[in-house]
C-alpha cells in the first residue's frame, strides 16, 4: 500500500487543450493556453450556438479566464453519466449518428473533430447530446480525419457485431475501453458481412490497411494521401445513410412477444402499479434507480414524481425496447435505460480504476426498485438474502422490494430443474435479511395475488 | 452532380498544392486509418455516383422522388 490519494475522477486528460473539470458540485470545460484559438473559433464562428439551438450540444457558458492561465466554462450538469457498453443498440446508433452529425456541421464552418469517442455522447434530458466542447479544432482542407479509427472502433464496429453477429459482442467494450479493435471486428462479424461496402471497407480493409503499416520498420511519418472536403462529406453521409438503417434483431420484432407473458392477472398488475405509484409520490424522491426495470412499466411510473430514473436490466432486448419505446413515444425525458448484469455490475474502468465510475457509485439515489427481482437473485442466482438486502442498500436509503413467494409459478420455474437449497428464500428470511440494513418496514399486499410489496427506509449507516 | 463533383476535387486538389495540411491531433490516429480514408472516400465518391445514375433510370420508370442510400 502506498499513501498515494486517488483522484476521485480522472475522466478527461488526454488533451493538452483542455477536458472537463468537477469543481464542487458544478461541471466545467478547460481550456489551455494550447486550446485556446480552437475554442474561440468554435464560438466566434456561431458554431457552437446553432449546435446548442438544435439542442445537439451540452450547453455552456461564456469561459473565463483563471489565474491559473487557463478558462474554465461552466457546462450544465448531466444527471446522470452511463457508458457505450451498458447503451441501447438505439441509443448507441444514435450517439454514432449525433457524433457524424457534429463532424458535418462543423465542416461548414471550418472546423473538424479531433476524435470520435463515444464518451464525448451523454443521454440528457431525454436527448443525446455531445458533451466534449472541446473536440472542435481547425479544419485544414484535404486534412484527414483523427477521429477515423476511433470512431470505427468506438461505434461502426461494435454497432456492426450488436446488429448483424451477436448482441452481446457490446460487453467487450468493458474490455477494450478504446473501442474495439478492428482485427478482433473482422474476425468476429458474421461472413454475410462480406458483401456490404461499408464492411469491406471501414472495417476488412481497415483492418488490412492497419496489419501493413502496423509493423514497419520506417520511423518517418508514413505519406498519406489528401482527403479533399466534399469527398470526406461524401464519406460521411454515407455513414450516416448507412448507420441510420442499422437495426438490432430487437428492433426489427424478433422479440416483440418476449415480455407479454407475466404470473399474474391484470387486475393485480394494476393494483401493483398504484401501491408503487402511491410510495413514489408520498416519498417525493429526487432521484429512483430501477433494479430489474424490465421494459420499464415501473421507471416511466416513478419518473412521474421522480426527477431522475436509472432503468437497469440485464436483458438486452429489454432494454432496447424501453429506449425504442421512449424515443418514438415521448416522456422519457427523466428515464435512462442501461443494460446492467446486476451479478457483475459495471465496474471502475481505466486509468486507476476511475476513468469510469463503477455502477454502484453512479446510481446511488433516493429510492431503489426491486420488483419481480428479489426472486431472481436469490434462487436463479444463489445469492443469499442478505446480499440483496446489502445491494439495495448500498445504492438507496429506502427500497421498494416485491416479494414473490415458492408458490408462485414464476419460482416454480426457476425451481423446476433443480433440487430447492433456498430453505431462508421466504417472506421472513427477507424481512430479516433487509431488517439488517435498514430500521423500518411497511407492507402492501398485492390484491388479487400472493405477493407483497415491501417498502424499507431508515437505512443504517 | 457529377460536374460538382469534379470541380470539387479539381479546387481541393490545387488549393493542396498551395496550402500545407497538418494531421496532428492528441490521439494517435494510427497509419492505416490515415492511409485508408482517401480511398474509402474515393470508393463511396464512386458508389453515390452509380447510385445516383441508377435512381436517374429509375425516375424514368416511375413517378415520385427517390432517396440516396448506401
Amino acid at each position: 500500500m502506498t499513501n498515494f490519494e486517488c483522484p476521485p475522477e480522472c475522466f478527461s486528460f488526454r488533451d493538452p487543450a483542455g477536458g472537463a473539470v468537477r469543481i464542487g458540485n458544478g461541471f466545467f470545460r478547460r481550456i489551455t493556453a494550447a486550446g485556446w484559438e480552437d475554442w474561440r473559433k468554435f464560438n466566434d464562428s456561431g458554431l457552437a450556438k446553432s449546435l446548442v439551438a438544435d439542442g445537439l450540444l451540452l450547453p455552456f457558458d461564456k469561459a473565463e479566464k483563471q489565474p491559473s492561465g487557463d478558462w474554465l466554462a461552466p457546462v450544465e450538469t448531466l444527471d446522470f453519466i452511463s457508458y457505450s457498453h451498458e447503451w441501447a443498440f438505439g441509443q448507441f446508433r444514435d450517439a454514432a449518428l449525433l457524433t457524424l452529425e457534429l463532424l458535418l456541421r462543423a465542416l461548414e464552418y471550418g472546423m473538424t473533430l479531433k476524435d470520435a469517442s463515444s464518451c464525448n455522447v451523454q443521454r440528457h434530458r431525454g436527448r443525446t447530446v455531445f458533451m466534449d466542447h472541446g473536440s472542435f479544432t481547425v479544419y485544414h482542407e484535404g486534412e484527414v480525419w483523427a477521429g477515423y479509427r476511433q470512431f470505427v472502433a468506438h461505434f461502426l464496429g461494435p454497432l456492426l457485431l450488436m446488429a448483424w453477429g451477436d448482441r452481446r459482442h457490446q460487453l467487450q467494450l468493458r474490455n477494450f475501453p478504446d473501442g474495439l479493435p478492428l482485427d478482433y471486428v473482422a474476425g468476429a462479424l458474421p461472413r454475410r458481412s462480406l458483401f456490404s461496402l461499408q464492411a469491406l471497407v471501414h472495417i476488412y480493409g481497415h483492418a488490412w490497411f492497419q496489419h501493413r503499416l502496423q509493423d514497419t520498420a520506417d520511423l518517418r511519418a508514413p505519406e498519406i494521401r489528401p482527403l479533399p472536403r466534399k469527398r470526406f462529406q461524401t464519406l460521411l453521409l454515407s455513414l450516416r445513410d448507412f448507420l441510420s438503417g442499422l437495426k438490432s434483431p430487437s428492433e426489427s420484432g424478433e422479440w416483440s412477444d418476449y415480455y407479454d407473458h407475466t404470473s399474474y392477472s391484470e387486475a393485480s398488475f394494476l393494483d401493483k402499479q398504484r401501491i408503487v405509484r402511491e410510495l413514489c409520490r408520498e416519498l417525493a424522491l429526487r432521484r429512483v434507480v430501477d433494479l430489474g426495470a424490465n421494459t420499464g412499466v415501473f421507471s416511466r411510473i416513478a419518473a412521474e414524481t421522480a426527477g431522475v430514473v436509472i432503468a437497469a436490466d440485464v436483458d438486452f432486448p429489454a432494454v432496447d425496447r424501453l429506449y425504442g419505446q421512449l424515443q418514438n413515444m415521448g416522456g422519457g425525458e427523466r428515464i435512462f435505460p442501461l443494460q446492467q448484469d446486476l451479478c457483475c455490475p459495471s465496474p471502475g474502468l481505466g486509468v486507476l480504476n476511475r476513468e469510469r465510475l463503477p455502477f454502484l457509485e453512479r446510481a446511488r439515489a433516493d429510492l431503489a426498485l426491486g420488483l419481480a427481482l428479489v426472486h431472481h437473485l436469490a434462487i436463479g442466482c444463489n445469492w443469499p438474502l442478505e446480499l440483496v438486502g446489502a445491494l439495495f442498500a448500498e445504492l438507496a436509503p429506502a427500497a421498494v422490494v416485491e416479494f414473490v413467494p415458492k408458490s408462485d409459478t414464476q419460482v416454480k420455474r426457476l425451481l423446476r430443474t433443480r433440487p430447492d437449497i433456498f430453505p431462508e428464500y421466504g417472506r421472513d428470511g427477507l424481512l430479516a435479511a433487509f431488517g439488517r440494513y435498514y430500521r423500518r418496514v411497511r407492507v402492501f399486499p398485492i390484491a388479487g395475488s400472493e405477493r407483497e410489496i415491501f417498502l424499507f427506509d431508515e437505512r443504517i449507516a | 452532380m457529377k460536374r460538382n463533383i469534379i470541380g470539387s476535387a479539381t479546387v481541393a486538389t490545387v488549393g493542396l498544392l498551395f496550402f500545407p495540411w497538418d494531421a496532428w491531433a492528441y490521439l494517435d490516429p494510427g497509419a492505416g486509418s490515415m492511409a485508408i480514408q482517401a480511398l474509402a472516400a474515393a470508393v463511396f465518391t464512386v458508389a453515390v455516383f452509380f447510385r445516383q445514375i441508377r435512381n436517374w433510370v429509375c425516375s424514368l420508370f416511375r413517378k415520385g422522388s427517390h432517396h440516396d442510400k448506401l
